[in-house]
């Protein structure tokens, strides 16, 4: 299993990162700073279980279009992935939008603190494993 | 000279005709009047028929029903001086037989209406100097018994001799007050509808049942004016004649014939060139039966040229505001956004730090930093929310409340780490319709309170009681908080007020609810008791959802 951080700001995904270094699973954490790169990734990486958060507000393509262009792309496999949007939007079209969305897990406000991982990993599946 | 028994049988037969007649009716007082005078002309050219006159005066007097419908009778002898009369006459001029004595022709200069006084001799001077035969003429008298002006209608003529010379005058005279009162109302009413019709911004043609024009208003003339030539022309001559403006007039008869067709009223649009600038016409054709039969088209317009500029402008300015509002939202939400992103990462960053490492100093900076970032996103967060509730419109929707409730509870409980208890009550129905994100926002806040301001008491909780009364919904919020101090109560919804330095609140909170309230049409009502808790009770109308 792995995380995967989509966010534009560095410190946030270096805070985020440390937050999930403190759950105690050891899994490996990619970050990106934008949603180009990581489908890059997404495209180049063997199905395995994920677990992703994604951020609203990027310049380039925002996390909606990132969405878009992945659940577009047949090459990528969304078996294993469990997306969640985590932003500090407050606005509530975000949140309506994001229930269009049925990839999506959950809707996050930053930042990510360790009981809210911990209470997340209970309820992700693992359909491939 | 004729033998007069030819005449007398002619009178007789007249008379045959009069008797049979009944006298009560106007028109018939009219057509009796005027047989009666076709008889006086006839027997004017014989001066020995006194007796067959006398006859017909008695009989007439003694028909009588009402004696303003009668017809008077005089003579006058130029030679003698001597004048005759009947009663009928002297009650029309409301006078006494004994009162009048034998001057009935000094009474009756003197009972002629100064006005007209003039005219009347000047036309009875003119018989007795052979300028004319007869005349018929109208004029007023006042008469003597209540001095009320009435009009009669005379008819003189002057008998000559064998000369030529007048010799005698005879006349009749019929009160037409009645008549011509109903004919002045009716000339008042017709001016008045006409300058109704006149004055109207309204553009009118009114054709009769054989497509004739029969009127036309000055607004209808003031921009088309080529109706004028052809009043009382049929509409099927008047597009062949009317080269100009044939298609106007094609479009008309089209429409007419719909109108007529379906019998109901037609409204169409029309645009027209007049002068160099283009009218907007808003066309109405009525077609108007009287008991099932076509009696007129009424054709009206409006010029709605004004009116389209207007709403195209109001349409534009909308959609203008719409984006600018839009724009202004997103704008919004963007700097909220960027002005919270560092916060949340100053926010995570202290979250990450490890305060076994540090010294207490350190450490108690490091929280006020903490709480100096919470404090300014919850500033950021306020500010959103008061731009959000004045500048977005209402939307109504079905939302269910103890959803809500909880939802906005495990929320705030989640990211405050707070021990305190919720229960949630309701008579009824847990759905009412309102606007969602006001009501989130109203909620958030309530809750964000009594969070805030609990006590440290170990068993705290927050109780949402909703009720159905009537036309009002009602949503308490009782907490056992620290409460409020009665000083402070009074001010609480105002805006940037804090209870104390210590508050760790805006003081936008309860100002954004009691705005929402406002924009909700409801009221927010607060009762509190420092030590023992708030109640605050929300009052909503009953909305429906506009289908």
């Amino acid at each position: 299993m792995k995380y995967i951080l989509i966010d534009d700001d560095p410190i946030i995904n270096l805070v985020h990162k440390r937050i999930l270094q403190k759950v105690a699973d050891a899994a490996p954490i990619e970050t990106f700073i934008s949603g180009v790169k990581a489908l890059e990734y997404f495209k180049t990486t063997a199905p395995i279980p994920q677990i992703v958060f994604l951020d609203i507000n990027m310049p380039e393509m925002n996390g909606f279009e990132f969405l878009d262009q992945l659940i577009k792309d047949k090459n990528i496999k969304k078996e294993g992935l469990s997306i969640y949007i985590l932003t500090s939007s407050l606005n509530n079209k975000d949140r309506e939008k994001a229930k269009h969305y049925p990839i999506l897990k959950g809707y996050l406000g930053k930042p990510l603190n360790v009981a809210a991982v911990e209470s997340l990993k209970g309820t992700f599946s693992a359909p491939i494993g | 000279m004729k033998p007069i028994s030819l005449d007398v049988v002619q009178i007789k037969n007249v008379f045959n005709s009069l008797k049979s007649t009944t006298v009560k009716a106007l028109s018939k007082r009219e057509s009796l009047l005027k047989e009666y005078q076709e008889l006086q002309l006839r027997v004017s050219r014989f001066s020995h028929i006194e007796q067959q006159l006398k006859n017909i005066q008695d009989k007439l007097d003694r028909e009588s029903t009402s004696p303003k419908s009668q017809i008077g009778l005089w003579e006058w002898d130029l030679a003698t001086n001597a004048s005759t009369w009947n009663d009928l006459l002297i009650a029309q001029y409301g006078a006494e037989k004994s009162k009048v004595g034998t001057n009935f022709y000094s009474f009756w200069m003197d009972s002629i209406y100064p006005a007209d006084k003039k005219e009347v001799m000047a036309n009875q001077n003119k018989i007795l100097n052979l300028e004319i035969d007869s005349v018929e003429q109208e004029y007023r008298i006042i008469r003597a018994n209540d001095k009320s002006i009435r009009y009669v209608k005379t008819l003189t003529i002057g008998e000559k001799d064998s000369n030529g010379q007048v010799i005698r005058l005879v006349g009749s005279s019929v009160d037409i007050s009645e008549t011509k009162k109903a004919d002045e109302k009716i000339n008042a009413l017709k001016l008045f509808y006409e300058s109704i019709l006149n004055n109207m911004p309204n553009k009118i043609l009114i054709f009769n049942a054989a497509s004739e024009l029969i009127y036309y208003n000055e607004s209808m003339l003031a921009s088309q004016p080529f109706w004028e030539k052809y009043m009382f022309q049929s509409l099927y001559d008047i597009v062949v004649a009317e080269v100009e403006n044939q298609v106007i007039v094609e479009h008309l008869i089209s429409h007419i014939r719909q109108a007529v067709k379906t019998r109901t009223t037609v409204k169409f649009n029309e645009t027209l060139v007049l002068g160099s600038k283009p009218t907007e016409l808003l066309n109405n054709i009525l077609p108007f039966y009287t008991a099932g039969v076509l009696e007129y088209i009424i054709v009206s317009g409006v010029d709605i040229t004004e009116l389209n500029l207007a709403q195209l402008d109001l349409v534009k300015k909308n959609h203008e505001l719409v984006k600018v509002n839009s724009e202004l939202d997103n704008f919004v939400y963007r700097v909220s956004h960027d002005l919270r992103a560092p916060l949340l990462s100053i926010k995570g960053l202290i979250s990450l730090i490890n305060f076994a490492d540090i010294n207490p100093t350190t450490t108690e900076y490091i929280k006020l930093i903490e709480s100096s970032a919470t404090r300014m996103d919850n500033s950021i967060q306020d500010i959103l929310e008061y731009s959000r509730n004045s500048r977005l419109e209402v939307k109504l929707e079905r939302i269910n409340i103890k959803e809500l409730v909880h939802e906005i509870f495990n929320d705030i409980k989640f990211s405050t780490h707070t021990q305190i208890e919720l229960e949630y009550q309701t008579d009824g129905a847990d759905t009412i319709i309102t606007d969602k994100f006001r009501m989130s926002t109203l909620l958030k806040n309530m809750s964000g309170n009594a969070i805030k301001y609990k006590s440290d008491l170990p068993e705290s909780f927050i109780k949402f009681h909703l009720s159905h009364k009537g036309k009002t919904i009602s949503m308490r919020i009782i907490d056992n908080g620290i409460g409020i101090s009665k000083a402070s109560l009074p001010r609480v919804f105002d805006m940037f007020y804090r209870g104390s330095s210590a508050s760790v609140g805006t003081g936008l909170g309860l100002y954004i609810c009691k705005e929402i309230m406002q924009r909700l049409n409801g009221k927010i009502k607060l009762k509190s008791k420092p030590g023992l808790g708030s109640e605050f009770e929300i009052l909503l109308p009953v909305n429906k959802l506009s289908s």
